[in-house]
């Protein structure tokens, strides 16, 4: 009963600190936003704009309230999850995050779901398969990847597999044309799976390196452990030993990782969509702050902010799970 | 003795007075060297033919002993603000593109120059402040004789050559690509080609692809709502739907469309009588009600894109079923040139329903077009079909307008044949398609122009010997070859002269001269140091 106590109390306390750390980070974005040079109002470009038409978007945008005003408005609008209107466009800031995350997350999450199963059963392969040709190889491969820049991986992978060999689309989501749907009907088409393959493939070696690579440092800790000594001694195979055994062992560095990456890979999206053509939150992200267009901007980093702390808390909250050795206190 | 004393305080105090005087003349006062000037252009990244414009210019205007910073700014954010607003710059290198709003020689003449436009948000980015010029330019407004008011825009063109303000370095030509074996484009508007929507109006199929497919380099559009469109790129989308009274035709001048009769009763009271057999892609007739109510409706909502073509209207009113009166705050000539042809048509049963225009989607815009709306994907793709009812139908089926981002992705597309038409290609992409056997090139001279535009705000751009210099020792020919591959004519008015109506072709591009230039800063009391700095004359 006490230990179930004290794990509320640290949760709470983690939820508290989560809360505090998304305060603090929307209060930056807002400042920060308007720190940066650049008016939303000049983004209205032809024919010349007048001052007082430049005033009249002012008090559109609400940007003629005090600073003050503004941001308790900001703060208000997000705690009613209502994120404003677009600058740029007549659309609900909600509506125009919506439609773009699902289309980002049919790429990511496959993407990522991919890198840990095969990084951790990788890494547990290379790690027992240790000082072969296999090992040295996969890791130099793992350790080039994970360092060069992963826009410059996805150029290379357009270049030989689209340009040169002609085997997948260089970009976008869907032919032109292809279909006029909007639903969720248009990533079951084998058109969409085609596109999907490059993209998917980039994010998948990418960040399938960190888990590849962290799994394989555990593992080998692990498999100098005595109980593994204990398990070969009662006469499981090596590779019962090794998958069964040192693998679940091993994953408690993981764990902690997953929640990490996926909110990096969420800002990594820009990057990979920019070069694909993909439309996911990362463009519209790009074309928002180009645009001054702040409810945009503001809900898009804000959705990274709380993706990464949403991350760190639940993986805190794991580890408990997988290790039942750790004691809140 | 006392008188040698005498002699000596004499001489000293007359040495003194010569010191003092000398000093009050400035001999021996090292004259102020004319500091660095700081030259704001576009990323690389971005728009790489100007970013290394700017570097052109600094190895030219360092033979002059100008020292020039590049600062290379991003578009729209922060340039617009260092420029428009702020007005934090010495020269900078704007690239203006060709739009068929901007033809009327009241926007490169008026908007640009007239002292009230040198406000923040205008486009006078250069500070001229000039009665006389004033003067000219309002006349020109005021002029409905298109020849005499070509007189005045003349003068215009020339003052402000004369000027050296806006230093145009080169208007490009628009270049272009579509599949010849698909389509056929019999009528490609001057000035613009595919960035007009008429060249979608008129193009042909050949076989049995039989909607247009064009790669276009913005990644999305953003609006469909009149009253929030921001620039001229989202902008002419609209007009696929929507028709206007008037439109710029393939040939510059300015033609009918859905009206059938412009009749400038007074200098202040325009008649617009409408063609009879127009009607909404919902299937109501347009009537002359709809036309009162876009003007008005566009007013009441100060619709930004159109504020300053609409702000002389001082009143509509329906004369008869087909015909609308236009009442002018005062004589205002590009209204019959600019602002008919620039207003959309709405239909007022839908729009006077609609309860906070500013935030309406216009999910499913109803026009009375060429076009009728299909669907929209965001940052996908946006497609339009053919409107049979419309009174000029087109020959296409429709068009399906494919968002890329980049002009590197869209030509890769075409390449692909994935899309039919393409804008707005480089030089040496124009040079590799000619070798693929489906592909027409095209070549249309157009408006749009690299300017340096100056700050006579700042010293050293306020003294107009300086920035004549400065114009003289611009490498046009270089920049247009080297950049361009000579598609292109070089600058010189800043009325380019693919607006052949409007362009003073007698003015002629300044010759790249480094010794003449030098010249002028000499005469003008200029100075080099030792190290071939330029120092402010004494």
């Amino acid at each position: 009963m006490g230990q179930f106590q004290a794990a509320l109390r640290y949760m709470a306390r983690r939820a508290a600190v989560a809360f505090a750390t998304l305060f603090v980070l929307a209060t930056l974005l807002f400042i920060l936003f308007r720190l940066v040079p650049g008016d939303p109002t000049l983004t209205v470009l032809s024919p010349a704009l007048s001052p007082e038409n430049q005033a009249e978007l002012r008090q559109r945008f609400g940007l003629d309230q005090p600073l003050i005003v503004q941001y308790g408005l900001y703060l208000t609008n997000m705690a009613t999850g209502h994120f404003g209107i677009s600058f740029s466009r007549a659309t609900p800031v909600v509506a125009l995050i919506g439609e773009r995350v699902v289309n980002t997350l049919v790429l990511m999450l496959p993407a990522l779901i991919l890198a840990y199963v095969l990084g951790i059963f990788g890494g547990a392969l290379i790690a027992w398969k240790r000082g072969t040709l296999l090992e040295k190889s996969a890791t130099l491969f793992a350790i080039v990847f994970r360092a060069a820049p992963i826009f410059w991986m996805c150029i290379v992978f357009i270049v030989v597999f689209s340009h040169w060999l002609g085997l997948f689309p260089e970009g976008h989501m869907l032919t032109p044309g292809a279909s006029s749907d909007s639903g969720i009907s248009q990533f079951l088409s084998l058109d969409f799976l085609r596109h999907l393959v490059l993209p998917l493939v980039v994010m998948t070696i990418y960040y399938g390196c960190y888990p590849l690579l962290v799994m394989r440092t555990s593992m080998l800790e692990v498999l100098h452990d005595d109980f593994i000594e204990l398990c070969k001694a009662k006469g499981l195979s090596e590779r019962d030993v090794v998958f069964r055994h040192a693998l679940r062992a091993s994953l408690l560095p993981i764990t902690s990782s997953v929640a990490l990456l996926a909110a990096y890979a969420v800002a990594g999206s820009v990057l990979v969509e920019a070069v694909f053509s993909w439309p996911g939150i990362g463009l519209l992200m790009v074309s928002a702050v180009l645009d001054s267009d702040y409810p945009v901007a503001q809900a898009a980093f804000l959705l990274i902010a709380v993706l990464t702390v949403m991350g760190n808390l639940i993986a805190d909250l794991l580890y408990g799970l997988v290790d039942p050795r750790i004691r809140y206190s | 003795m006392k008188a040698l004393l005498g002699q000596v305080r004499k001489v000293r105090t007359v040495l003194v007075a010569a010191a003092i005087s000398l000093g009050i003349m400035g001999f021996g006062r090292a004259a102020e060297r004319v500091p660095e000037i700081t030259l704001v252009t576009w990323t690389k990244a971005q728009y790489p033919v100007q970013y290394e414009e700017a570097t052109a210019l600094v190895d030219a205007w360092k033979k002059l002993g100008v020292s020039v910073k590049v600062e290379p700014l991003n578009f729209p954010n922060p340039l617009l603000d260092r420029v428009f607003k702020a007005r934090d710059f010495g020269a900078a290198i704007l690239f203006f593109t060709a739009s068929l709003e901007r033809l009327d020689p009241d926007f490169y003449t008026f908007n640009a120059f007239h002292s009230s436009r040198d406000v923040s948000g205008g486009w006078n980015f250069s500070g001229v402040r000039d009665p006389d010029l004033d003067k000219l330019l309002e006349a020109q407004r005021e002029e409905y004789d298109l020849a005499k008011r070509k007189t005045i825009v003349d003068q215009i063109q020339r003052s402000v050559f004369e000027n050296n303000v806006w230093l145009v370095m080169v208007n490009q030509d628009e270049l272009e690509a579509y599949n010849k074996t698909n389509f056929d484009a019999p009528v490609l508007p001057k000035v613009s080609g595919f960035n007009d929507p008429m060249a979608f109006f008129k193009i042909k199929p050949l076989g049995s692809q039989k909607i247009v497919r064009w790669g276009s380099q913005i990644s999305d559009l953003k609006t469909i709502n009149p009253i929030l469109s921001s620039d001229s790129s989202q902008v002419r989308l609209l007009y696929l739907i929507y028709d206007t009274l008037m439109k710029i035709g393939p040939d510059t001048n300015p033609m009918l469309w859905a009206a059938k009769n412009v009749k400038t009763v007074s200098p202040t009271k325009v008649d617009v009588s409408i063609r009879d057999d127009l009607k909404f892609h919902d299937g109501t007739p347009l009537t002359a009600e709809d036309v009162k109510f876009s003007f008005d409706f566009l007013i009441a909502n100060k619709a930004v894109y159109y504020s300053a073509a609409l702000e002389p209207v001082e009143s509509t009113a329906v004369l008869n079923p087909t015909t609308v009166e236009f009442t002018l705050k005062r004589p205002y000539a590009p209204f019959t040139t600019q602002t008919l042809s620039m207003v959309p048509l709405l239909p007022k049963h839908i729009w006077e329903k609609v309860e906070k225009p500013t935030e309406f989607e216009n999910a499913n815009p109803i026009g009375s077009g060429p076009f009728k709306f299909d669907h929209w994907k965001h940052g996908q793709e946006f497609a339009v079909k053919r409107f049979a009812d419309h009174f000029s139908p087109t020959a296409s089926d429709g068009l399906l307008i494919v968002f890329y981002g980049t002009r590197e992705a869209a030509y890769s597309a075409f390449l692909h044949k994935e899309v039919d038409v393409m804008d707005r290609l480089l030089a040496n992409q124009v040079d590799e398609l000619q070798k693929s056997d489906f592909v027409q090139t095209v070549r249309v001279p157009s408006t749009a122009a690299d300017t340096v535009v100056l700050n006579t705000r700042q010293k050293p751009f306020n003294d107009p010997k300086f920035r004549a210099a400065l114009n003289l020792a611009i490498p046009r020919k270089e920049i247009l070859d080297e950049f361009y591959e000579g598609y292109g004519t070089l600058g010189a008015s800043v009325l380019a002269p693919a607006d052949a109506a409007w362009s003073d072709t007698s003015i002629k591009p300044p010759a790249f001269d480094i010794e003449a230039a030098r010249n002028i800063l000499k005469e003008a009391g200029y100075k080099w140091d030792s190290s071939g700095n330029l120092l402010y004359p004494d």
